[in-house]
């Protein structure tokens, strides 16, 4: 990791937001909680925030029905906000072929993920 | 255990010198687990990989650098030395001067810094061994391919850096295999001379290699489970639904794939 990123990834709890506008994950009330209810992990500010996103689409037509890609990326919440939803920063972890979307069943394709980010 | 190195200052025509220079060796040698390390010498810097009889005869004509305390380029890890002050990692820094980024690459690829050498654990120890060996022979053959220029006389980019160039290219433009198959083969004719690599297929490998791919996990197409795993890699059928994985029996074609990027 580059030096520059270093500091930007310890940005959510270095500046305060005095003007109380919401413009970062860290301004909400979830993410005080969830500071609150993991004590240990909130203590180092350099442990990793990972946001997940997926969405599907479809390559072959915008209303094919054969197959579908639905990409599944990793947003580094630590960053500020002009930084974190660039593209520059999002991980893109995995794809998943198909024909239809995984739907609510989703959970069965995180398990590599999450073995790999307990690791 | 910290090692003794009141010698470096010591002059190079000793015998105690040689000695310890051996010592040295076998350090630099254990850590690295392959054929070349980056070898310390004031004149070259560090900047140069060789084998060990080259090292040995360079650093007994010339007097090991004085300030190469903490052998970080070696696999001494800073938490390894007793005295870790700022002083001496500051002027570590100040000898590794990072002039060509290839061989950046390679190391952040392979991890042959020595930082994952030493934590990795006993279970897992034989499995790395393997892997390990073979992913030495990968990086001889990159780091061959990185100090062969691309033509007689060329500075600037080497074998390695004018593939890797011209596949970012590919990636950014979204060019075609086919159209990058097709301009490797005009360059081959065009300029005989120069070393491109064979293939597009050679240049994917090469790609891979520095750690850049994916795994592909079949998935049963009605999300059931993934075939994945010691117990669920050799299964053809889901153990709930029993789907079978493939689409179509004759093509071996997978039905969901899971492709991931780690």
């Amino acid at each position: 990791m580059s030096s520059k990123t270093v500091d930007s990834m310890t940005w959510h709890a270095s500046k305060d937001n005095q003007d109380r506008l919401m413009r970062h994950p860290r301004d909400f009330e979830a993410w005080k909680t969830f500071d609150q209810l993991h004590l240990q992990f909130a203590n180092d500010p350099r442990n990793v925030r990972l946001g997940l996103a997926t969405d599907g689409f479809n390559p072959f037509g915008t209303m094919s029905t054969s197959h579908s890609i639905w990409p599944i990326v990793l947003i580094p919440y630590n960053r500020p906000p002009l930084e974190f939803m660039k593209q520059t920063s999002f991980l893109l972890s995995m794809i998943i072929h198909s024909k239809q979307m995984a739907g609510n069943d989703i959970d069965v394709y995180l398990k590599p993920l999450i073995k790999l980010i307990w690791s | 255990m910290p090692i003794d190195k009141s010698w470096i200052s010591s002059p190079q025509y000793n015998n105690e010198y040689s000695n310890v220079l051996n010592m040295f060796l076998e350090f630099a040698f254990g850590h690295d687990n392959g054929l070349v390390i980056k070898w310390p010498c004031s004149k070259c810097g560090f900047k140069k990989w060789q084998t060990r009889d080259v090292v040995h005869e360079h650093l007994t004509c010339r007097p090991f650098p004085q300030n190469y305390k903490i052998w970080y380029l070696h696999g001494e890890g800073p938490c390894l030395t007793e005295s870790m002050n700022g002083t001496s990692a500051h002027v570590v820094e100040d000898l590794i001067e990072p002039e060509n980024e290839m061989e950046d690459i390679l190391i952040n690829a392979f991890g042959f810094a020595g930082h994952d050498v030493n934590d990795f654990d006993q279970d897992g120890g034989l499995q790395n061994n393997i892997g390990r060996d073979e992913g030495t022979m990968n990086f001889d053959a990159l780091l061959k391919d990185n100090n062969e220029s691309l033509y007689e006389g060329c500075r600037k980019y080497s074998k390695l850096s004018f593939m890797l160039k011209l596949y970012h290219i590919k990636c950014m433009c979204r060019m075609s295999d086919k159209a990058m198959t097709m301009i490797l083969d005009l360059l081959k004719k065009a300029f005989e001379h120069a070393k491109f690599l064979k293939s597009f297929y050679e240049a994917k490998n090469v790609i891979n290699n520095l750690g850049l791919n994916y795994v592909k996990i079949p998935a049963c197409p009605k999300d059931y489970m993934l075939y994945w795993g010691e117990d669920n890699e050799g299964l053809e059928e889901c153990k709930w639904c029993k789907t079978s994985k493939l689409k179509d029996k004759d093509k071996k074609q997978y039905a969901k794939i899971l492709c991931t990027f780690h």
